[in-house]
């Protein structure tokens, strides 16, 4: 009976001591993780979907850029419609990329830190040596824009095409090739941005921001076919 | 006369077999072409006349008055002959208006969504021709097929 | 809807095998400490359920590691995962927590059996026979760290689903007290099953023992099961949708009514209660019982991380 009882007490504090631990670890995490609002650079895209045509330049362009293997994609272009009586009808387009979330369910979920945020630009990236495939990032993605790269076998998506583009300077693929000028890429952090500007002037809205994503791919909405409920 | 018509006629077609693309219906070869003998077309318009398309064939009948419309006074006189092309009198509209007399809307766009949001804008023509041997929009690539949206909606 | 392949599938059935066999091995090591500690006491490894429990329990956690690992896109560098560490993660939380609950279990095991292993070596190397005499000095210790790992392991395999945002079902508070629950009455079933193969005793007092807990744990399951389900439906929007999808018509429907109420609860409740009552245990009773929870607790498992991936919030 004497030793239940000791051996309930050691349980106790054993429990106690851990459940400390790990909040003192999440409080330390959700502290490096503020970092990139001081950071000077913060990239974000704006999508107008009152421009898009939906021809899908940026699509292929972004293939080319970032030799993503056919059968995947890092972007596609969701149509939906028609809308409207023909001959009048038109067509929505939404872009389906990785949202550049700021808060990243894929990298609080992975279990080696291969998805991780660049502390320099906020861009979320993906380290292909570091990663295992075990798919959590997939399955956490609200906005299933994960896949697996069948050549590197690790997980990949859009990263605003920091390894490619962006190290020379450059805007990224989709934005340099869309005919329509309907992607805006910027610094949040620059208030003198045309993305900053048009963000401030034009009204926009992001996907599942009640997920608590707080995503960085910004939409301006078109005319959508019907008020839905 | 008839023979050297003939070898006029078949030259052409070979010539039209090798530039078309490889997997193309040699209609062409095989078909004597009804609507090729019509002659109050060909007799003038033996050069940009000719049709060899799918449009063509001998089944469906089809004579250069189903799309063109009744010579009536052309050339001299007034007609309601209708141009299939850009700089054509007649709109986009009414150019594709005889088009879709044959072709559901519907079936259009299942089998490209952009005859959705361009039938009353832009002509037919301006991608498809009807009188070459294959229609040179149909085989082309993903990436042609882009560019093609962006011939027109590039901004500056 | 194809029930195996839909467009938002990310995990397939080897993560279900993996979740199911953690849960077993957390609950079969967790049975062999009550039986030790409430039946049995020094002589426990001479019972042929607890040493059915004690092969169950590594057994089942090597090869759900197995499974995992060859479920990698690169297995060959899962290594990575025990190097790199992610705090906020639940599957890197889980991975330590499934090392240290192997080093636990093996010394929990060296306790229970140190008296055949020590019989076994006569004296030939000091060091075993130290480091038993160490492990026996702390083995309340072991034992209690070796249970609450155990129940982290079993809430673990929930939490591993729960953590997804991305869908609503699998989203869900009640999952990781569901998995534990049911991982336990999986760990009971095996090691029911497990000791008759070893020849033990249908009607003796472990038999009794187990299914003496059993029942509560099953009505406890069912209630969890009715939470589960109706919190999500009264939650509205996809949550509601996503349950509805789960439950409804179709072949995961019929699974989870035919195959996790009736044959994985409802008729080993059943049972146990029958056999409670006329006190009487039968081989083949017993068997069948702990049979029909097994599949019951692979089926509930295979069911929440196929339906769960339909609906996306």
């Amino acid at each position: 009976m004497e030793n239940k009882r000791r051996l309930f007490l050691k349980c106790a504090c054993a429990t106690a001591v851990g459940a400390v631990g790990s909040t003192k670890l999440i409080a330390a995490q959700s502290d490096t993780k503020t970092d990139t609002t001081e950071a000077e650079v913060n990239y974000a895209l704006i999508h107008d979907e009152t421009k898009c045509i939906g021809c899908e330049v940026c699509v292929d362009a972004c293939r080319e850029t970032n030799n993503v293997p056919e059968g995947v994609s890092r972007l596609e272009i969701v149509k939906t419609g028609p809308f409207g009586e023909y001959p009048d009808q038109y067509f929505s387009f939404s872009r389906k990329s990785c949202q550049q979330c700021d808060g990243t369910p894929c990298v609080n979920v992975c279990p080696t830190g291969a998805a991780y945020k660049d502390p320099k630009t906020g861009i979320v990236s993906v380290d292909s040596w570091k990663c295992v495939g075990c798919m959590y990032c997939i399955a956490a993605c609200p906005y299933q824009v994960r896949f697996i790269n069948p050549v590197t076998k690790a997980a990949d998506k859009c990263d605003f095409c920091k390894e490619t583009r962006l190290k020379e300077g450059k805007s990224p693929a989709c934005v340099a090739a869309c005919p329509t000028k309907a992607l805006v890429f910027g610094n949040l952090k620059d208030p003198d941005s045309e993305i900053v500007k048009v963000l401030k002037t034009t009204p926009n809205y992001r996907r599942k921001t009640e997920l608590g994503t707080r995503p960085k791919l910004f939409r301006i909405a078109t005319k959508s076919g019907e008020i839905k409920l | 006369m008839s023979s050297f018509k003939k070898i006029f006629t078949l030259s052409i077609l070979t010539l039209t077999t090798f530039i078309s693309t490889p997997f193309s219906i040699s209609y062409a070869n095989t078909l004597e072409l009804t609507i090729n003998i019509n002659k109050q077309c060909i007799m003038c318009h033996k050069k940009n006349g000719k049709m060899f398309g799918i449009h063509s064939s001998n089944s469906l009948e089809l004579r250069c008055q189903n799309c063109h419309r009744e010579k009536e006074g052309h050339p001299r006189k007034k007609s309601s002959l209708i141009k299939f092309s850009d700089d054509s009198l007649n709109t986009a509209e009414e150019q594709t208006a005889v088009c879709t007399t044959c072709h559901n809307s519907d079936d259009l766009i299942e089998v490209d969504w952009t005859h959705a949001v361009h039938s009353n804008k832009v002509n037919c023509a301006k991608c498809h021709q009807l009188h070459t041997e294959t229609d040179p929009v149909i085989a082309i690539s993903t990436g042609e097929r882009r560019q093609l949206c962006v011939n027109c909606h590039e901004s500056r | 809807m194809n029930p195996f392949h839909f467009d938002s599938l990310v995990w397939h059935w080897p993560i279900a095998i993996y979740l199911f066999l953690a849960g077993i091995s957390a609950g079969a090591i967790c049975f062999a400490v009550l039986l030790k500690h409430f039946k049995l006491g020094q002589n426990a490894y001479k019972s042929s359920f607890v040493q059915a429990a004690c092969l169950l329990a590594p057994l089942a956690v090597f090869s759900g590691l197995g499974i995992l690992v060859l479920d990698l896109t690169k297995p060959f560098d899962f290594w990575k995962i025990l190097v790199f560490y992610n705090p906020t993660s639940i599957m890197s939380v889980g991975v330590a927590v499934l090392m240290i609950y192997q080093v636990a279990l093996f010394s929990w095991l060296a306790c229970l059996f140190k008296e055949p292993i020590s019989n076994w070596c006569d004296h030939r190397w000091p060091l075993i026979d130290r480091i038993l005499s160490l492990l026996d000095k702390h083995e309340p210790t072991i034992t209690g760290l070796l249970v609450m790992l155990a129940l982290s392991l079993g809430a673990y395999t929930g939490f591993l689903l729960s953590a997804l945002t991305t869908f609503p079902m699998l989203n869900n508070p009640v999952l990781p007290m569901l998995f534990l629950v049911s991982g336990i009455s999986s760990g009971a079933a095996g090691t029911l099953l497990g000791g008759l193969l070893l020849k033990g005793n249908p009607d003796s007092k472990e038999v009794h023992f187990i299914h003496h807990i059993e029942i509560p744990i099953i009505l406890f399951e069912l209630v969890l099961l009715f939470t589960f389900f109706i919190g999500l439906i009264i939650s509205g929007g996809q949550s509601q949708a996503a349950a509805l999808t789960a439950l409804g018509e179709g072949f995961w429907g019929w699974i989870f009514w035919a195959g996790i109420i009736v044959i994985g609860l409802t008729l080993p409740l059943a049972f146990n209660l029958f056999m409670t009552a006329s006190s009487k245990r039968k081989l083949s009773y017993v068997a069948i019982t702990a049979s029909c929870s097994l599949l019951g607790v692979l089926l509930l498992r295979n069911f929440i991380l196929y339906t769960g991936q339909m609906t996306v919030a």
